[in-house]
């Protein structure tokens, strides 16, 4: 069978007012992978994020999601099935304040299907315990959470409607070492299992090297090579190089890596 | 559109003796269709589950295969959906399956019962605050926050101006409208101006306006220190030994302290503008005879009781404001609530106080 490819990206541009953050991005994410989005702080990993999210409209270039030309003039009626197969985490996790984690899980499900009240609740708890949160944090408000259970239960939220593409902005920004290694591991899980195409913006070198299996770096508003994390931290281009001169110390301490 | 449009059927169910034949796609959005026939057969469970003709097959789906099965994977099930069985599966058995420990109804009715308190409790550690602060800042007038007081004259003061003339312009028509119509029965049309005055300045000119600030002001005080709890700003102060007390709730007290009886002076004179205009097309009583009158039958106690009066709804409009903003916890619906709760705890505590006040000026026979 013949699968169209999840993101295809083509010459895109944003910019802010006068400011342009890309000037022309091409990639392509094939189906099942896990990329890796690095680059320096304001290269703009977290906006193409947001524009592979149907967040934010390119200015210029053209948006491909899962074989299907996508641009900021489409209503929202029609981005609403392409925004199912979709599935965001954000850094802080984003979720709702109001409600408690089971609610936050349900909520998608009980909005995009006609699923009797019963099974979506039972499909949310199975959410929760996917992403290895205790069964008593179901019933917690995410006032009440630490910081990587926020993450999981953000992770959880975006898994609700069984996406096919898992965006996350900086899975393990802000939480300890033990957690990070752990959040890594939970990705690999289910990525596997549940077949997903990830892409994850990050500055957590473990992360790049244990979870993506290919790395595009972004510098001067364009992608500037992709390539496994391993090939890329070898590379000779100088910015590149620069971003990944602690990388290699940090593998090397960290056993196992890669 | 030309979004690649699946193949396979949706989900379905057929029963074949004691096993289930699971057909079709078994995705999160096409398990609709097999949702409440699978429900009412779990009950039966475990079935012998047979899956040849699965087409596909993701988590909720795996989930609800499980909810029919023995727990094991089901027959014929293509090897690729293994994993995503066994990891379902497993995880489900940890899955939390009851509801959280619902709380009883006299546990509820305690929770409400204790809440106004709370918030009083609140009021009150904030009073003695602000007043420890005064204390301090008499002792010491350096260290008062000017910057920080002119900033809250600005916004709940100069910014209200506009909007507080021209509703006590409205009011002050209306009340002579009412009030006129009555009086003009008993010929009695000279009395307008006592009756605008008087109501005006004791009770309208004041309570308008701190309805206005508590509605402006006191939100935004509340809305501001709740996001800045959120942010941990507060937090911040405290840690570089800064006291948020003398930086953030004094200049507000002040501010608002100042401003009140000058917003209230302005909508008594904008008042009685809209009742001139009003008492001359209707009963002839012009801007001359108010000019006239109102020195010589309306006693200047007057204006200053209602001037008084404002002082304290200003201090009270400031310190609800602060307290329910200093009790937030500074997400977004705390930040909702506690901002409903500032605007409608100080609108009652103004109203309340004005009742006091009527009484305690009647006794005194001002």
């Amino acid at each position: 069978m013949d699968v169209p490819t999840p993101i295809r990206l083509r010459a895109i541009e944003t910019r802010f007012g006068a400011t342009r953050v890309h000037r022309g991005v091409d990639l392509e994410v094939r189906r099942g992978e896990a990329l890796g989005l690095v680059g320096g702080s304001g290269s703009g990993k977290s906006v193409l994020l947001s524009v592979i999210s149907l967040l934010k409209a390119p200015s210029a270039g053209e948006l491909a999601l899962f074989g299907e030309r996508l641009d900021s003039a489409m209503d929202e009626a029609t981005l609403i099935p392409v925004r199912r197969r979709i599935g965001v985490m954000f850094q802080q996790g984003a979720l709702f304040s109001s409600l408690t984690v089971l609610e936050n899980v349900m909520l998608p499900l009980s909005e995009h299907s006609d699923l009797p009240a019963t099974l979506v609740e039972e499909f949310a708890r199975l959410k929760i315990a996917l992403v290895g949160l205790p069964a008593a944090a179901a019933e917690r408000y995410p006032r009440e959470l630490s910081g990587g259970m926020l993450k999981r239960a953000g992770v959880a939220r975006a898994l609700a409607l069984d996406p096919e593409l898992l965006l996350l902005d900086e899975p393990s920004a802000g939480l300890d070492p033990v957690s990070a290694a752990e959040l890594d591991a939970l990705l690999n899980t289910l990525r596997h299992a549940l077949g997903l195409t990830l892409v994850l913006v990050t500055h957590d070198l473990d992360s790049l090297f244990t979870v993506t299996d290919r790395v595009a770096y972004l510098g001067q508003g364009r992608v500037l090579a992709v390539a496994p994390a391993t090939e890329l931290s070898e590379s000779r281009e100088p910015e590149i190089a620069r971003y990944f001169g602690n990388a290699r110390a940090a593998r090397f301490r960290a056993p196992g890596g890669g | 559109m030309s979004a690649p449009l699946s193949p396979s059927p949706a989900a379905a169910l057929r029963v074949v003796g004691q096993s289930l034949h699971l057909e079709g796609d078994w995705t999160t959005l096409r398990l609709s269709a097999v949702a409440d026939e699978a429900l009412a057969l779990a009950p039966q469970a475990p079935w012998r589950l047979v899956a040849h003709d699965l087409t596909r097959l993701d988590s909720n789906g795996a989930r609800l295969i499980g909810l029919l099965g023995d727990g094991g994977p089901p027959e014929g099930l293509d090897p690729r959906w293994q994993p995503l069985v066994t990891l379902v599966q497993g995880a489900a058995a940890e899955a939390p399956r009851s509801a959280s420990p619902r709380r009883g109804v006299l546990h509820r009715i305690g929770e409400r019962g204790l809440a106004p308190l709370a918030s009083l409790r609140s009021l009150l550690t904030i009073l003695g605050q602000l007043l420890l602060a005064l204390l301090a800042l008499l002792r010491d007038p350096r260290r008062l926050r000017w910057r920080e007081t002119l900033n809250v004259l600005t916004a709940s003061g100069a910014m209200a101006v506009p909007i507080i003339a021209l509703l006590a312009f409205l009011l002050g028509g209306v009340l002579a409208y009412q009030g006129g119509i009555q009086l003009r029965l008993f010929g009695a049309n000279i009395f307008i101006v006592e009756l605008v005055t008087l109501t005006l300045f004791r009770e309208f000119g004041p309570l308008i306006t701190a309805i206005i600030v508590a509605g402006r002001s006191g939100a935004a005080f509340t809305a501001e220190l709740a996001t800045m709890r959120g942010n941990r700003e507060i937090d911040a102060l405290m840690t570089l030994g800064l006291s948020p007390v003398e930086r953030l709730l004094l200049p507000k007290w002040l501010g608002l302290v100042i401003a009140m009886p000058l917003l209230t002076a302005l909508a008594n004179a904008a008042g009685l503008v809209g009742a001139i205009l009003v008492a001359d097309g209707l009963l002839g009583v012009g801007f001359e005879t108010f000019y006239r009158r109102v020195p010589e039958v309306v006693a200047a106690q007057h204006f200053w009781v209602g001037i008084g009066k404002s002082v304290v709804f200003g201090m009270v409009i400031a310190l609800v404001g602060c307290s329910e903003g200093m009790r937030a916890r500074g997400d977004a619906e705390s930040i909702g609530r506690n901002t409903t709760a500032s605007v409608v705890q100080s609108i009652f505590w103004v109203i309340v106080l004005d009742a006091l006040f009527s009484i305690l000026f009647n006794e005194l026979g001002w």
